[in-house]
């Protein structure tokens, strides 16, 4: 049977007001500078491997443009 | 009373975080609407998300497109063929030095990945947010779902609204990276002539290289320039129009929708979706950051200046970002004509997002595999 009944608090979400609501699904937030510098090859190498593409690429249309005329 | 409550009862049942997003998605469709901020994405956007936290509503026919769709990866792989069909690579193809800062506007995707590990996100999470930095809606798409991230939503609305946002986010960046001086340099256009023969090879030899490079992008470059492809080879005048009108008309309007599946209240309702919108923005100043000081880096080394302007087109947003920098140019010089090298490094910027977002998924998967 359908159970019909009125609920502020489920409006109104108590919890939220006093910020614990938002942070119920928990982020974490925290700075894990050791994390970062973990990373960092990583980055270097994903920037680098971008330019390298690009590069060939470039390359490719050099050469596109001498023998496709 | 009784009447009153089972028949409107379930009004009831509308939390705050609900209401909220049905808010959110007003704002979305308002953008959309009266500012003209990618009305194509926010408006399906904006009404799926009110539509998906009513109290109690039925979401499985969005779910379904959700699952068939974005889950699969189809949606943006499908767009991404419309979009190819879109661009002429012409620009680039006869200035193809362009091309650099295509890549070096990507900056933005790698600090912000910094940025995101450094507040605590996981990775496949800092990856999923980073790759707005791609100011390329499918390319966002692609990898957040690959990494099953939770953001996506959050992730999607950062990504088309600073893609709308460009005229108001770069401007001041540019300004504070340059000078008046910088920003006065002329740059003269002289295009080499591209024959047919480049523009039908270049699709081809540039999902080969890159999808040797970089498989994991192979898919979303493949596609890409399959588009560009049917563009450009002169017998499918009609597929080409296709692509560009039906068929990416047709997926954009049901990839907003679909999207709006995550952004139900208690996903995006969250203290992450605030810092991912602040990181988002964070990836296109520094992808404009990059542009810009690349460009003034090889003015270090070159005889003929580079308006470091042009550096800042490098970022994916076509063609908003072209036109972004051109009128900056002729705002301080009117004599000054950039648009075409502008152009140029914007198209280049969208296969650069790309193979960033392959090796974005390639590295990640390779750093958990080690872990």
């Amino acid at each position: 049977m359908f159970d019909l009944h009125f609920s502020p608090e489920a409006f109104v979400d108590v919890p939220s007001l006093t910020g614990k609501g938002l942070l119920n699904n928990a982020f974490d937030l925290h700075f894990s500078p050791e994390a970062f510098v973990d990373i960092l090859p990583l980055l270097g190498k994903g920037l680098l491997g971008v330019f390298v593409v690009i590069c060939a690429i470039w390359a490719l249309v050099a050469l596109l443009n001498k023998i496709a005329k | 009373m009784e009447l009153f409550l089972e028949l409107f009862g379930n009004v009831l049942n509308f939390t705050w975080q609900q209401a909220l997003m049905i808010v959110i998605g007003g704002v979305l469709i308002w953008c959309a609407i009266k500012k003209e901020m990618e009305p194509t994405l926010l408006l399906p956007m904006g009404f799926g998300a009110i539509l998906v936290n009513l109290p109690f509503v039925n979401t499985e026919a969005i779910e379904t497109l959700f699952e068939a769709g974005i889950a699969t990866e189809l949606f943006p792989l499908l767009l991404f063929i419309g979009i190819g069909a879109m661009i002429d690579f012409g620009p680039l193809l006869s200035n193809p030095k362009m091309m650099l800062f295509g890549a070096a506007a990507q900056f933005g995707i790698f600090f912000t990945l910094g940025m995101a590990v450094l507040l605590g996100f996981q990775l496949q999470d800092a990856a999923s947010i980073a790759i707005i930095g791609a100011a390329d809606g499918p390319t966002s798409i692609y990898v957040a779902n690959y990494f099953d991230s939770k953001y996506q939503g959050a992730i999607m609305v950062a990504a088309y609204s600073y893609m709308a946002l460009v005229p108001i986010v770069q401007p001041p960046v540019i300004k504070a990276c340059t000078t008046k001086k910088e920003r006065m340099i002329r740059m003269p256009y002289n295009p080499k002539a591209v024959s047919k023969s480049t523009r039908i090879l270049f699709p081809i030899f540039v999902t080969v290289i890159a999808g040797a490079i970089a498989p994991k992008s192979a898919e979303l470059i493949g596609f890409l320039m399959f588009g560009n492809l049917i563009r450009e080879c002169g017998v499918l005048d009609s597929l080409s129009e296709t692509a560009q009108k039906s068929l990416a008309g047709l997926i954009t309007l049901v990839l907003g929708i679909s999207v709006s599946f995550r952004m139900k209240a208690e996903m995006f309702i969250t203290v992450e979706t605030i810092v991912i919108l602040l990181l988002g923005l964070v990836a296109f100043i520094f992808d404009t950051v990059g542009g810009v000081m690349f460009a003034k880096v090889l003015n270090l080394f070159s005889k003929n200046k580079i308006n470091p302007m042009v550096g800042a087109a490098g970022i994916s947003a076509f063609p908003m970002s072209s036109r972004v920098v051109h009128k900056m140019g002729r705002d301080e010089d009117p004599g000054n004509f950039l648009l075409m090298h502008a152009a140029g490094a914007n198209v280049s910027g969208q296969i650069a997002s790309v193979i960033a977002g392959g090796l974005v998924i390639t590295l990640i998967e390779n750093a958990l595999a080690a872990l």
